[in-house]
């Protein structure tokens, strides 16, 4: 399943380039001008690390819930 | 009005509700009772039904909320600690319209603490510790569950609202109040029905998490009653209400905790009573310094701080005197620790390091705060510019870790399995306690730096003091990875941890003294009994089928 997702986007994407060739993504590209300038500071580092500790809680509780 | 005339309307407030309810008035009726309880559970409509009322699960799922607040709280408090020597660092978040800086950060940080963290946990162990004490059950577990989530939104709203006070010309923090109101009237209704169904005497750690509760409305319906509440002096005496309530709660969850967690009586019940009265009678000094949050909290002006000459004199007098009960709470909690020996026998049970920290560490934080406080109300300013890092330093490493501790202790019989490693909870309470210890104590060392300058009017930028804060923010982080463990361990816990009621020990022993010892013990142990000697008969409780006769030491 996430293979296939992964290959649907770049189809997705390769196919967006095409049919609107020089046009920006909808959404997409209003959001990821949000990460110009991350990692600037050494600051994100420590929020990455915090972000995986986030995620390891949330990976654990499924997980244990579905471990049945 | 003064300030000494809302403290005396807020105890005379406070004896009369503490009376009704112990003797039974006004809510205990047969009526009003079932008619509370049909308000807190079927008037709720379809959302009852979406909660568990198995016993245990109200308790539960507010201390799962409140550990897993404490990742954010942390690492929010650790990003405005991080601003304060780079403020640009978080400057690509204004894409998304957001412009944090180092106050709002803190102060959201703190919020969430106090708030999500240990309101949530205290409000958590209350639920068990209340029917626990008076021999009960609690009076509604749906709606006690329920209202977990209602607080938890609550909290984000409080977040958002340090961070952008106004959305759309509405100010955002009185819908935080409003929402906090709601679940705390319910979880007020909630113990009040369950104290009513009480089949013995409450001991006191149940009425100060009782009275905790309900002397938030009170202090604030004393401060509108006398006029204060437009008054500096009635929003500054309205932070320090909030002290109150939580520290009422906390010596509940405190008390409560040591002796449930070390398998020890309450070492003295006149201390306990002191806490108590000493908490309501005098001004805590845990808190914010200005009054403006109480302002923001409740939607009006915020008024300027001019104390009257009778404010300040009494105010000193009330800020000093709340030492007497931090005192006997720390004396308390440290001694009915000890009386055990536990630290011999089983120094690693989760939440015990964590409320040894916060009874040890509660005495000389509160001397500190008492002297910003005084300068404060006195109108020096000498020592504000320490007074954030203190809170924060009395924040996580008292009160996060009392609440914490307290609902460690209890969590395997609310939830019915231990944690799944005491190892890792070891790992936790030195992460999060190291952390925070360290990073706000160098933290403080700068603010000093800072303040020696502005003294000596330098204008250059201190980059000695902004090292230092970058160490202190870096060690701050160690806080952010304990509380993760904290939380990976408890949720794991709940899932695989050995099931509590198999510590139960079948083989448990009396010696022949008024203690009864309600698990396997040791020669040490009893020894370190008040009533334990060398000639003390140790009698098995179990029968058996086989001939018994006196276990030999």
């Amino acid at each position: 399943m996430l293979v296939m997702g992964f290959v649907s986007t770049i189809v997705f994407l390769v196919l967006y380039g095409i049919l609107f060739p020089s046009s920006d993504l909808p959404v997409i590209s209003s959001v990821l001008p949000v990460f110009d300038g991350v990692f600037d500071s050494g600051i994100w580092f420590f929020i990455l690390g915090a972000l995986i500790g986030i995620f390891a809680i949330l990976g654990t509780m499924l997980a244990e819930a579905t471990s049945e | 009005m003064g300030l000494i005339t809302a403290m005396i309307t807020f105890w005379l407030i406070t004896l009369v509700v503490f009376i009704m309810v112990n003797r039974g008035v006004w809510v205990f009726t047969d009526v009003s009772k079932s008619m509370s309880l049909f308000m807190l559970e079927k008037a709720l409509g379809p959302p009852i039904d979406f909660v568990d009322g198995k016993k245990g699960s109200a308790s539960t799922t507010w201390i799962l909320q409140g550990t897993l607040w404490i990742i954010p709280a942390s690492l929010v408090t650790f990003c405005g600690l991080w601003l304060s020597h780079d403020p640009q660092a978080l400057h690509s978040l204004t894409a998304w319209g957001l412009n944090p800086a180092s106050k709002s950060l803190t102060t959201s940080g703190i919020l969430i603490a106090v708030y999500g963290s240990m309101g949530m946990l205290l409000i958590g162990s209350s639920m068990h510790i209340v029917p626990e004490l008076g021999a009960t059950s609690l009076a509604s577990e749906k709606n006690a569950t329920l209202m977990s989530f209602v607080w938890t939104l609550a909290v984000i709203v409080m977040f958002v609202a340090a961070n952008n006070p106004e959305i759309a010309g509405v100010p955002v923090m009185p819908i935080a109040t409003i929402l906090t109101n709601l679940v705390l009237l319910a979880v007020i209704v909630n113990m009040l029905l369950t104290a009513a169904s009480r089949t013995r005497k409450m001991p006191l750690p149940a009425w100060m998490m009782i009275i905790g509760m309900i002397s938030a409305p009170i202090s604030i319906l004393s401060l509108a009653l006398t006029g204060s509440l437009n008054l500096g002096s009635g929003q500054w005496l309205a932070t320090r209400f909030s002290g109150t309530t939580f520290f009422l709660m906390v010596s509940g969850a405190l008390l409560y905790g040591s002796s449930k967690g070390s398998g020890n009586p309450l070492w003295s019940r006149s201390l306990a009573a002191v806490t108590m009265a000493g908490a309501i009678i005098s001004i805590n000094p845990a808190g914010l310094i200005e009054g403006e949050i109480a302002s923001d909290f409740l939607g009006i002006g915020t008024a300027t701080f001019e104390p009257t000459r009778n404010d300040i004199l009494a105010g000193s007098f009330l800020l000093a005197l709340s030492l007497i009960p931090i005192i006997a709470l720390s004396a308390n909690v440290l001694a009915t620790m000890r009386g055990d020996d536990v630290f011999m026998e089983n120094p690693d049970s989760p939440g015990m390091p964590e409320i040894n920290l916060a009874a040890f560490m509660a005495v000389p934080i509160a001397i500190g705060g008492l002297f910003v406080h005084t300068d404060y109300l006195t109108g020096t300013n000498e020592l504000t510019g320490i007074h954030t890092s203190l809170v924060l330093l009395g924040l996580w490493v008292v009160f996060i870790p009392a609440s914490l501790g307290s609902a460690l202790s209890i969590f395997p019989e609310v939830s019915g399995r231990n944690m799944l490693s005491i190892n890792r909870s070891r790992w936790a309470f030195w992460l999060m306690a190291g952390g925070a210890f360290s990073g706000i104590v160098f933290t403080m060392m700068a603010d000093f730096s800072d303040m020696a300058l502005i003294e000596a009017a330098v204008d250059e930028e201190n980059s000695t003091a902004n090292r230092i804060r970058v160490l202190g923010s870096v060690l701050f982080y160690g806080t952010v990875i304990g509380s993760v463990y904290h939380s990976l361990n408890m949720i794991s816990g709940t899932f695989r941890g050995t099931p509590a009621s198999e510590e139960q020990n079948l083989s448990s022993t009396s010696i022949s003294s008024p203690y009864m010892l309600t698990k396997e013990t040791t020669v040490r142990k009893i020894l370190a009994q008040r009533e334990g000697k060398l000639d003390t008969v140790v009698v098995p409780e179990s029968s058996t089928e086989l001939p018994g006769s006196a276990t030999e030491i």
